[in-house]
């Protein structure tokens, strides 16, 4: 791909830490969950393991205080991850002109919406505040943001379940190709909600054993977690009049779509996903031995790990694998953007961040769990979600 | 590059005022109001009794039992205009490549019935147990294109763009993208909402929402109506129109999106994001303002909208933003949510077909601020080549997308 | 209640939303247009009227909405209400 993107500017929000630097140090110290029983204005009937933003991030603190009053998690978590290092790259064009938003979330605020609707129905739908009508739209953390640093450009979330983080650079990515535009803010965001903990909970997903051990052969299931990753992807023309440099390059990409999952489960054949992956290679122009290390989308359940188990194997034998949801947890949409984000941080120093634990592995598949020594070129991220979509990118680090 | 030329060769409509674009097409041209007293929810507590409903679909004509347990109304709705449009381009099994068929959707609410039912018996004296297990598998709004991939066995990429109000053009711009850089031949794009308990509390909350009939550009208009429904367009490359032999139904010239940001819920009365919209829209085209013969207008009947819709024609036609017509089928539909651009798209392309452009029913009485030529009350006769269609939402999301008469190779 | 107590309640309403904007909340006295003289927009309204409905349990109509301009007129207006009820 002779046009490739690049990728300058970036800044995350994870449960390791609050900011990129946060996250670098967390990742190294490894991240355990906490445990949540009462949780916005609603309570669990038994405690529930869940990866959280650290306290030490209040958005209050970053954002000021003024606007805040009526906006919801996502939004806050958003809105806090663009002012930690990113805020600079809306200050110099105009509005039309400035870096377009394009962010992917699964559920998009389902603590606002799932509020609306119970206070509607414990209060009466004439006793519900107007104002927070606002944050049920899907939407709406985008449309803050855009509001926030007067974004004229582009303002699309993308939300096709857990790759909707992966959906939203490819949608940048694909927009910028187009021609529509020359640089857009791009990645994923998702809240731990009261509701998507319950219903995880009530699908028998989340880990009884509370531990997040992906590729695990006694693996239970997962633990819900939280974040926000983000990428200014752009042009090299847009990068050099701005003055930015590549930290990594957009090779390739590829979404295909297994018909025979989702309300079935996983498709153990892997073909759709195996087909993502190899699309993603052609358009980089790579081949399976010059991938560095996977950031694979792992999570310790047990049905997807097999899927992404099987294609690592198939098609680059003993390549390391990261499995950063054992740092991260399950965040959904924003998943498949942390893992970009630890790639990314990983590949820059050096090290690949291990699960931190050691235990026998299902499937032949080399996870890192010991911090590795790495130098990375080409690093592949995949997420292949229970609907039956899939998802590839490959980046390229800059010398 | 060379850009590809992209068509239309098929569309399948569920609105509240008929069922396939027969139905839909007649009763259009009839001036016929699908905004009545609503039936699917309990509406003695609101202010508001009417919106739209779609009142013929029954979900046992499209689908097993089983299908239909594992599906939401958003998605049921997705699927059965989805199979419309397939038979309307002569799609069947086997006859294209799945790979190379991608599915480009938009919701504002996704499948809110599922969340709702959960969170109600939560509620009214339920527990945890209430919630069932497979939430997490049907509500998420990526559900959507995902049961239209699943169902219908294509393999290629499966995307859903949640731009609320406007989303129907964001999908359909987006499948133009996919074609042209070669990620796909065939795009399913289109909206799909269903009625939302929801939006109509959220909308009679701001006190938008019309008490009887919706009236758009009229002085004495007061509000939108809460509606439901699906647009589907089946979207290719000429070329590959052509190689199959396809019914070509319009050609899709091009797209606009951009952003008011100004706020989450009203419109700026400069009109900029709707411009801006427009603007990108004819030049993506590569077409003229003085080439726009028609304007769907996005028209939801709330004073704000409409004023700023006159503002936004005003400035992107010079003088003949008063004078070229520009309709709103929100009038007789109702407010279909991120169904109703795509929606409005099929209607472009029909009102192409014949020539025909359609009214903005219920209208009375002129206001000076929407002095808009809003086409009133009655399908008009006239020659059509080229036309615009508008769609704004929460957020400040704008867009337009230009569609026109196929003029051959 | 009285209605200084319906003012100061009021009041305070008007002043966790100014403060929330950014509006200077020293203008805020009991006869300062909510818009022209505080600098509220009209969302900012719709909440006051729906905070108001639920702090006070009175049921205001939708055509009185343009009426509540100011702390006196949404005073008069619950009170009004709160009659009736």
């Amino acid at each position: 791909m002779s046009d490739r993107l690049l990728l300058t500017a970036m800044s995350c929000a994870t449960p390791a830490g609050f900011g990129l630097e946060a996250t670098t140090a967390g990742l190294a110290a490894k991240t355990k969950p906490c445990s949540i029983k009462n949780y916005e204005f609603h309570s669990f009937d038994e405690e529930v393991p869940a990866y959280l933003i650290p306290q030490s991030w209040d958005a209050a603190t970053v954002l000021g205080k003024s606007g805040l009053r009526t906006k919801d998690r996502s939004t806050k978590l958003l809105l806090s991850t663009i002012e930690t290092g990113l805020k600079g790259i809306f200050s110099d064009r105009a509005p039309e002109k400035k870096p377009g938003l394009s962010i992917g979330t699964a559920f998009g605020s389902v603590q606002s919406i799932g509020d609306f609707l119970s206070d509607s129905i414990v209060s009466g739908v004439n006793a519900v505040n107007p104002v927070l009508f606002a944050n049920t739209v899907i939407n709406s953390p985008v449309g803050n943001a855009n509001i926030r640093y007067e974004i004229k450009s582009l303002s699309a979330t993308s939300s096709g379940t857990f790759n909707a983080g992966l959906d939203a650079m490819i949608y940048a990515a694909d927009h910028i190709r187009s021609g529509h535009h020359d640089a857009i803010l791009a990645g994923g965001l998702e809240e731990v909600s009261y509701y998507t903990t319950l219903g995880f909970k009530r699908s028998g997903l989340l880990s009884k054993a509370a531990s997040s051990r992906p590729f695990a052969s006694d693996a239970d299931g997962v633990i819900c977690g939280e974040g926000c990753a983000l990428f200014l992807i752009e042009t090299a023309k847009s990068a050099a009049d701005a003055g930015r440099s590549a930290i990594a390059y957009i090779s390739g990409y590829a979404q295909t779509f297994d018909p025979n999952s989702g309300v079935r489960g996983f498709n153990p054949d892997a073909e759709a996903a195996t087909v993502a992956v190899n699309q993603a290679l052609a358009m980089a122009g790579l081949t399976a031995s010059d991938i560095s290390f996977v950031a694979s989308g792992a999570s310790g359940n047990p049905a997807s790990d097999a899927i992404e188990a099987t294609v690592i194997s198939s098609i680059f034998g003993n390549v390391p694998v990261a499995a950063y949801k054992a740092q991260f947890g399950e965040s959904y949409g924003a998943a498949p953007a942390l893992a970009v984000a630890a790639a990314i941080i990983d590949a820059k120093r050096g090290f690949i961040t291990g699960t931190g634990s050691d235990y026998k592995v299902s499937g032949n598949v080399n996870l890192v769990k010991a911090d590795t020594a790495v130098n990375a070129k080409h690093v592949l991220v995949t997420s292949f979600s229970c609907d039956g979509n899939c998802a590839a990118l490959i980046l390229s680090m800059a010398d | 590059m060379e850009k590809k030329r992209i068509v239309v060769t098929g569309i399948g409509l569920i609105t509240p005022i008929g069922t396939g674009e027969k139905a839909f097409w007649a009763a259009a041209i009839a001036s016929e109001n699908g905004v009545r007293p609503i039936q699917s929810i309990d509406v003695s507590d609101y202010k508001t009794k009417t919106g739209g409903e779609v009142l013929d679909f029954n979900s046992s004509d499209w689908f097993t039992a089983e299908e239909s347990s594992s599906m939401g109304r958003s998605s049921q709705f997705a699927v059965a205009a989805t199979r419309m449009a397939l038979a309307d381009a002569g799609i069947s099994d086997g006859t294209i490549d799945p790979w190379r068929v991608a599915v480009s959707m938009g919701t504002t609410m996704g499948e809110p019935q599922i969340l709702d039912e959960s969170v109600r018996k939560k509620y009214t004296g339920g527990s945890e147990e209430s919630i069932p297990a497979d939430l997490p598998r049907q509500y998420p709004c990526g559900v959507i294109p995902a049961n239209i991939s699943r169902m219908l066995g294509f393999k290629g990429p499966s995307v859903i763009l949640p731009a609320a109000c406007a989303a129907g053009n964001y999908a359909i711009g987006y499948a133009m993208d996919l074609i042209r850089l070669g990620r796909a031949d065939v795009v399913i794009a289109g909206g799909s909402d269903p009625f939302s308990s929801i939006a109509f509390t959220g909308f009679n909350r701001l006190l938008a929402t019309t008490k009887d009939v919706c009236r758009p550009f009229d002085k004495e208009r007061n509000g939108m109506a809460v509606s439901e429904g699906a647009g589907i367009l089946i979207i290719e490359s000429l070329e590959h129109a052509l190689a199959r032999k396809a019914r070509i139904r319009a050609e899709l010239l091009g797209y606009g999106i951009a952003c008011d940001a100004f706020h989450m819920t009203t419109p700026a009365e400069d009109g900029c994001g709707g411009i801006l919209a427009s603007r990108k829209a004819l030049d993506h085209a590569g077409v003229s303002p003085d080439s726009i013969d028609y304007v769907c207008a996005h028209g939801t009947g709330t004073p704000a909208n409409d004023k700023s819709e006159a503002v936004i024609a005003k400035t992107v036609f010079g003088d003949r933003g008063t004078k070229i017509p520009m309709s709103s089928i929100k009038s007789m539909l109702g407010h279909t949510m991120g169904a109703a651009s795509a929606i409005e798209a099929a209607a472009c392309i029909l009102m192409l077909e014949n020539d025909t452009v359609l009214p903005t029913i219920n209208y009375e009485n002129p206001d000076p601020l929407c002095d808009i030529d809003c086409v009133p009350n009655k399908a008009r006769s006239m020659k059509l080549q080229t036309v615009m269609s508008n769609a704004y939402a929460f957020a400040g999301n704008t867009s337009a997308i230009i569609l026109s008469k196929f003029k051959g190779e | 209640m009285d209605t200084n107590q319906i003012k100061s309640i009021i009041r305070d309403l008007i002043t966790e939303i100014a403060e929330d904007m950014d509006v200077d909340v020293s203008k805020i006295t009991d006869s300062a247009h909510f818009i022209t003289d505080i600098g509220l927009d009209s969302m900012a309204l719709l909440e006051v009227l729906a905070s108001m409905e639920k702090k006070f349990s009175v049921s205001i109509p939708e055509s009185e909405f343009p009426n509540l301009t100011s702390v006196d007129a949404c005073a008069a207006t619950v009170e009004k209400y709160l009659a009736v009820k």
